[in-house]
């Protein structure tokens, strides 16, 4: 779906990222998973297609 | 017209008529022995689908929400499995509706009622959309010398008459085909029956990603109608898709209705159409879930401040560990998950009874697959009951 993210944060499991932490324009928080067929984290991929970056897990 | 009597061997007769048409036509009758069963002959469908190629069509899914103001883009908010693609056409309210065509079976419709107008400008689009996975559409052929015709058809409810613009997408190999229809009186509901070519070239590819995209289309600017009409499938070319298109968002007067969609495969009419497969509410919504559901009550939006359906589990101590698994068995793909405080509405955080119910705290992280998702949170940072709502998606 259309979304307009303002930031995206790794999230870790056992050492491994596991999901993403997307904020939107829309003050929308929502944990995205790292799976190509989610049309969220291909909104995410086209993000840092256009040089934003994803941020490291804590 | 033709006809044959077979007269019975002490009395009566049996008359088969053939009907006025033209060509050459062939019914072929099984080798097989047994009664015909005329008392359903008119109920009898050849589908090569078991279920509706398009879910939803009737309307009645609306998980999200029943009615959301403020629309001016491209989004997803009120009927389950139906989009829109919108820019440059002014603003509208999405809602639920109880207008439908008469004696259709119908109870819901899809509105649309512009609240502010925008000018038109090249690059203003507003069309419902609605995206098949490749998956589902393999019994289409595409791309084979055996690839099949469809058959879309609606029923619109348009505040403009003259020339509507109907197009299918083919999103693996970007190629496009439209189809124009015309209504031919304003605020007047209209069954439409659109017959497609088939497409011997273009291939869906057999997944869970977006094979096909039907789009009805209300409003386009010169960069979708400078061209010819494609009316053959080709590679995409956006002039070429809505050329003719009337403008149905220039008023705050304009109302849109939608309901009955359906998809078949094969070469139909107005007459030959085989009727909408209404389905059950429960099987319904059953496939709505595999793109999307929810754990707020259907209709209540994501954010709304209630309790009902919240999620709840007890933090014996601080610093425990929160490992909580939600089964969402066969979703499209690992789902995105939301969640949203049920005391405040607020997104990204959960709510942990305390010293008052507005304490809050997040689940650190999410780990899934189509099936579930573990919810993860190192150490809490309370002890109690932390609860919460959620939203999960997998849209496509």
């Amino acid at each position: 779906m259309n979304i307009n993210i303002t930031s995206a944060k790794y999230n870790q499991y056992l050492g491994e990222n596991c999901s993403l932490t997307v904020v939107t324009e829309d003050g929308r928080i929502m944990r995205v998973p790292i799976d190509t067929d989610n049309t969220d984290y291909q909104a995410v991929q086209a993000w840092v297609a256009a040089g934003n970056t994803i941020a490291e897990a804590d | 017209m033709s006809s044959i009597k077979l007269k019975g061997s002490t009395s009566g007769d049996v008359t088969i008529t053939v009907p006025a048409v033209a060509g050459t036509n062939t019914v072929t009758i099984p080798a097989a022995s047994g009664n015909l069963p005329l008392s359903n002959l008119d109920h009898v469908t050849n589908r090569p689908n078991a279920q509706p190629l398009i879910i939803n069509g009737d309307m009645q899914i609306t998980q999200r929400s029943t009615s959301t103001t403020g629309i001016t883009g491209t989004g997803l908010d009120v009927q389950d499995r139906f989009s829109r693609v919108m820019g440059g056409a002014g603003t509208w309210t999405q809602s639920s509706d109880t207008d439908v065509p008469t004696g259709q079976g119908f109870t819901k419709s899809m509105k649309w009622d512009c609240t502010a107008t925008a000018s038109v400008v090249a690059g203003s689009l507003f069309t419902i959309r609605y995206i098949f996975e490749g998956q589902d559409l393999q019994l289409l052929k595409y791309g084979t010398s055996n690839a099949e015709k469809v058959t879309l058809a609606f029923w619109i409810k348009s505040p403009v008459t003259g020339t509507h613009i109907a197009s299918l997408y083919q999103f693996d190999d970007n190629r496009q085909v439209s189809k124009a229809y015309t209504v031919s009186s304003a605020d007047t509901w209209q069954k439409v029956v659109l017959d497609f070519p088939a497409d011997t070239t273009g291939v869906i590819d057999n997944d869970n990603g977006a094979g096909m995209g039907i789009e009805l289309c209300f409003r386009a600017g010169s960069n979708y109608t400078s061209g010819t009409l494609n009316t053959s499938w080709a590679s995409y070319t956006a002039a070429n898709q809505f050329v003719g298109q009337v403008d149905a968002c220039a008023s705050t007067a304009n109302n849109i209705y939608l309901t009955g969609v359906q998809l078949e495969v094969g070469e139909y009419d107005a007459t030959t159409i085989p009727p909408f497969q209404h389905e059950s509410f429960g099987d319904n919504l059953t496939r709505c879930e595999r793109y999307y559901r929810q754990s707020y009550s259907i209709g209540t939006k994501a954010g709304t401040a209630t309790q009902l359906g919240s999620t709840m589990v007890y933090i014996p101590a601080v610093g425990n560990t929160l490992r909580y698994t939600l089964h969402h068995y066969g979703m499209r793909a690992t789902p995105t998950f939301a969640e949203y405080n049920p005391e405040t509405g607020t997104a990204g955080i959960g709510a942990y009874e305390g010293s008052g119910d507005t304490n809050s705290e997040a689940i650190s992280t999410t780990f899934g697959n189509e099936h579930s998702t573990l919810l993860y949170n190192t150490a809490m940072g309370f002890t109690g009951s932390f609860y919460w709502q959620y939203i999960l998606s997998a849209e496509i």
